[in-house]
């Protein structure tokens, strides 16, 4: 599944490209259902970009359906990020705690200048390959439940972003009120 | 600034930058420009231009909104003649609910202004939601919700910059439709298409704020049935202005081949406002070819639906065409929702299976709620919602010895009745040229002073039993600050309550009123000037509450001819003489010895009013869980489109149907797992619609008992 979506912050792009690179745990105690976004790892080789390793925990409503098959390990996973600094893009990848190798989900966020230099136009795409399809659970109701943890952990991702950038914009805020 | 009131329309320009000067060259648009600023004694650059486009945009580049780079082209424009203290703006709307990246700012970015145009010239972009402040004493408001951004009301010229664009309910949707993002409420649906009446405010706000140009751009246009919701484009090449509001819709819409009156925003202003005397028209009007607007069928029965608010929010959020890479909705089940209604509905111009499955929808989602509404108008009044309104015609057109001549139409008719013998309910009435007149008297057990006192003359028709709603305003007092003269405009439920069930219209009077305080009495005499949905012909009156040995007596005289439903038109019950006298004599004896209970009520401290009021910021802030329960709503929709999709034929929805024809006309239906879904469903919505409605009760009125 592919996915792209906007969001618009309404801080110069130099701003908002440094607080999402340097202060994502903060950002992450302001997101309501994640539980916690954990820096595990800040790298630099010589003068190539910038790679962080954040590790996520999040713990979203979920319908009645398959709230009984969730498993803690399926709503956490590693964000890896390369930061380009020369044209504000992020190239990233997610490393699903539980599925692993089954899930092979990666994109890019660009960050580009908006409101006449007033905002930034963040732009988040990427796709999501489940490799022989989603096994989380077997049997009478595998086919039902697997496909609703499919499209639930699908939709995490797009929501989650918005809802990053939501928590951003209330940082700022309340840094320049 | 409008001496000179004229329409313009530009048809084929070669580009619509060169059509929009050509517009403004011969609207005179500088010229009247230039003379408003000599007259204010100001500087170019001090002129503060304030630019309303139309931002109902849910996709990008979409005929749905006014083009950014017009606007823009005249920010250019007026820049070029040193007008450079420009601003744009619109407000929040209901779909700040549903869908992320509503904020104007954000909004207008995304759709494609750039925030400086393409010569370099900056501009500021507002929202019209925000820095709010009291309108200027010096006029006469009646608006409800009187607050209004600072920079509409403190702009020097206004400029209405409208898209030209059908309405599914409206027929049309031009500049005054446009003007509504003039308010700031976030939750419009609510507060201004239930709570409010948008033609009234739209017409009042026109008043009290002159816009000074129409711009409608119609380069591109958006026609077809669903006008705001789905891309139809029009290459309709053409640019429409005018220094008067009215006047530029009335000729965009004779356009679009239009009655201009089919839109209830248009049709009251141009009641209440009329065209200017002497316009002139330039330009070519004749009607866009092939131009499609709403079928009867679509727009009678979208309004039928719309009349609930929370059904006019939900299908508004689910039935809406929108790109959701720009646009996510909040919540996924919306996402899906609006997913499966648009592919069936996005095309009922088109396919007569989808337009019939529509009106269907929208007749069937009216009538649950017209069951509601005729439930709670016979059992359950104080589960109504109350309606605030304008006044809805202006007192001043009445001189004082309009007001003063009252008591002397009424006092020959309460001589009239007082000589007519009592029926077997004690009331006294005879018809008079149709109309009913009669006189009600009550002596209250209640000291006269003591009651005069909580209970003013002033208050005693709005008090009166069934009122839900209206507006009052005083307009001459005398020097103990006692209101002599006021104008008033009352809503009551249909009368007698059960032609609810026959399609009775609420009662909507406008009328100028006099009052005479004596030493031994108070009296309020009535006389109706207006029914804004022509529900009554006569409703003239008086209210006396006279000293009296056992107390307060009190007097009301009446005479009333209000419109009954076609049913009851056809039935005639001009037949039935004895029939017909028996239910005018209950009817009356029963409204007025209630309207009693409600004044005994306000003696004694109590709401003498009927209904519940909306919360005047319902939807203001964070993210509403929907009334009347949108979880059972999306379950109707739901089943509706299942069913929809189901039995559309094949060749349309390019799946194989509920219903296949095979090769000798033989009609084979599908069963099984198909029909246990839809009878669960139908069977799930039955059980969970009555916990709905109460929440839906519960949400408005902030009663948390209802939503148990």
């Amino acid at each position: 599944m592919n996915f792209k979506t906007v969001s618009i912050i309404k801080y110069p792009v130099e701003v908002v490209w440094v607080t999402f690179r340097d202060r994502f745990e903060e950002i992450g105690e302001r997101v309501d259902n994640v539980a916690y976004i954990r820096e595990v790892d800040r790298t630099r080789s010589g003068d190539g970009p910038l790679q962080t390793n954040y590790e996520w925990k999040v713990d979203p409503p979920l319908p009645a359906l398959i709230k009984g098959y969730i498993k803690p390990e399926m709503l956490s996973w590693n964000d890896i990020a390369l930061w380009r600094e020369e044209d504000f893009q992020c190239h990233w990848h997610i490393v699903s705690h539980y599925f692993k190798d089954k899930m092979n989900c990666q994109g890019e966020t660009h960050f580009q200048s908006a409101m006449g230099g007033r905002g930034c136009r963040l732009t988040f795409q990427g796709d999501i390959v489940w490799k022989e399809g989603l096994s989380a659970i077997a049997g009478f109701m595998e086919g039902p439940v697997n496909r609703a943890i499919e499209q639930v952990l699908e939709n995490m991702i797009p929501k989650n972003f918005h809802k990053i950038t939501q928590a951003t914009s209330l940082l700022l805020a309340a840094e320049n009120s | 600034m409008k001496e000179n009131p004229t329409a313009v329309v530009i048809s084929n320009a070669p580009t619509p930058e060169g059509g929009l000067e050509d517009l403004l060259n011969q609207l005179a648009f500088w010229e009247q420009l230039d003379a408003f600023r000599q007259k204010a004694d100001k500087a170019p650059a001090d002129v503060r231009v304030f630019i309303k486009p139309d931002m109902e945009f849910y996709e990008l580049d979409s005929p749905t909104g006014t083009d950014p780079g017009l606007v823009e082209h005249l920010i250019d424009l007026l820049a070029e003649r040193k007008y450079i203290n420009v601003l744009i703006g619109d407000s929040l709307d209901d779909a700040d609910h549903w869908l992320e990246n509503r904020d104007i700012l954000i909004l207008a970015d995304l759709v494609g202004y750039q925030f400086t145009t393409k010569k370099g010239n900056d501009y500021e972009i507002v929202n019209l939601s925000e820095n709010l402040i009291d309108p200027s004493a010096e006029k006469e408001w009646t608006l409800p919700d009187r607050r209004l951004s600072a920079d509409w009301l403190e702009a020097d010229i206004r400029i209405n910059f409208a898209k030209n664009k059908t309405h599914e309910e409206y027929g049309y949707a031009l500049g005054l439709y446009n003007l509504i993002g003039v308010f700031p409420k976030r939750a419009k649906s609510y507060h201004y298409f239930h709570r409010l009446s948008a033609p009234s405010l739209i017409t009042e706000l026109l008043s009290l704020t002159p816009v000074h140009f129409t711009l409608i751009d119609a380069w591109t246009s958006n026609h077809g049935s669903q006008g705001i919701r789905h891309r139809k484009v029009y290459d309709t090449r053409t640019l429409i202005g005018s220094n008067d509001a009215v006047l530029a819709d009335w000729v965009a819409a004779l356009k679009m081949g239009a009655d201009p009156s089919i839109s209830p925003v248009n049709n009251h202003a141009l009641k209440q406002r009329g065209l200017p005397a002497h316009y002139q028209l330039r330009g070519d009007l004749v009607p866009y070819e092939q131009w499609q607007l709403p079928a009867t069928h679509v727009r009678n029965s979208v309004a039928h639906r719309n009349q609930h608010p929370t059904l006019r929010h939900i299908t508004e959020m689910w039935l809406q065409q929108v790109d959701t890479d720009f646009f996510p909705f909040k919540r996924v089940a919306d996402a899906k929702v609006n997913q499966l209604t648009t592919s069936l509905f996005n095309q009922i111009d088109e396919q007569p299976f989808s337009y019939w499955g529509y009106v269907g929808l929208n007749y069937f989602l009216g009538n649950l709620h017209q069951l509601l509404e005729s439930w709670r108008t016979l059992y359950d009044k104080d589960r109504i919602f109350r309606r605030e309104t304008v006044l809805g015609f202006d007192p001043a057109t009445f001189r004082r010895a309009d007001f003063d001549a009252i008591p002397g139409y009424i006092e020959p008719l309460a001589q009239i009745v007082r000589f007519t013998p009592p029926d077997r309910n004690g009331l006294k009435w005879r018809y008079i040229d149709e109309s009913v007149l009669f006189e009600y008297r009550k002596i209250l057990p209640i000291p006269y002073e003591a009651f005069i006192d909580r209970v003013p003359i002033a208050e005693a028709v709005f008090m009166m039993y069934d009122n839900i709603g209206g507006k009052r305003q005083p307009i001459r007092y005398d020097r103990r600050k006692r209101i002599l003269h006021q104008a008033e405009r009352d809503l009551y439920l249909p009368q007698p309550n059960w032609m609810v069930f026959f399609g009775g219209k609420p009662i909507d009077v406008g009328k100028i009123e006099t009052i005479r305080y004596g030493k031994d009495s108070q009296e309020i005499f009535w006389r109706m000037v207006e029914s804004a949905n022509q529900s009554a012909r006569y409703d003239d009156g008086m209210v006396r509450f006279g000293r009296h040995d056992q107390g307060t007596e009190i007097v009301i005289v009446a005479r009333q001819h209000f419109e009954l439903p076609l049913f009851w038109k056809v039935v005639n019950m001009d037949f039935f003489p004895q029939v017909k006298d028996a239910l005018v004599s209950d009817a009356y004896v029963q409204f007025f010895s209630r309207t009693m209970a409600q004044y005994e009520a306000a003696y004694e401290g109590r709401s003498p009013y009927v209904g519940s009021d909306i919360k005047p910021d319902y939807g203001e802030s964070g993210d509403p869980d929907f009334p009347m329960g949108a979880e059972q709503m999306r379950k109707l929709l739901g089943l509706f489109a299942r069913a929809m999709q189901l039995i559309q034929p094949a060749e349309n929805s390019g799946k194989q149907g509920f219903v296949r024809t095979d090769e000798a006309g033989y009609h084979h239906f599908k069963s099984g797992q198909t029909d246990q879904e839809l009878t669960h469903s139908a069977r799930e919505i039955i059980r969970d619609f009555y916990r709905a409605m109460r929440k839906d009760w519960a949400y408005l009125s902030n009663d948390q008992s209802g939503q148990q």
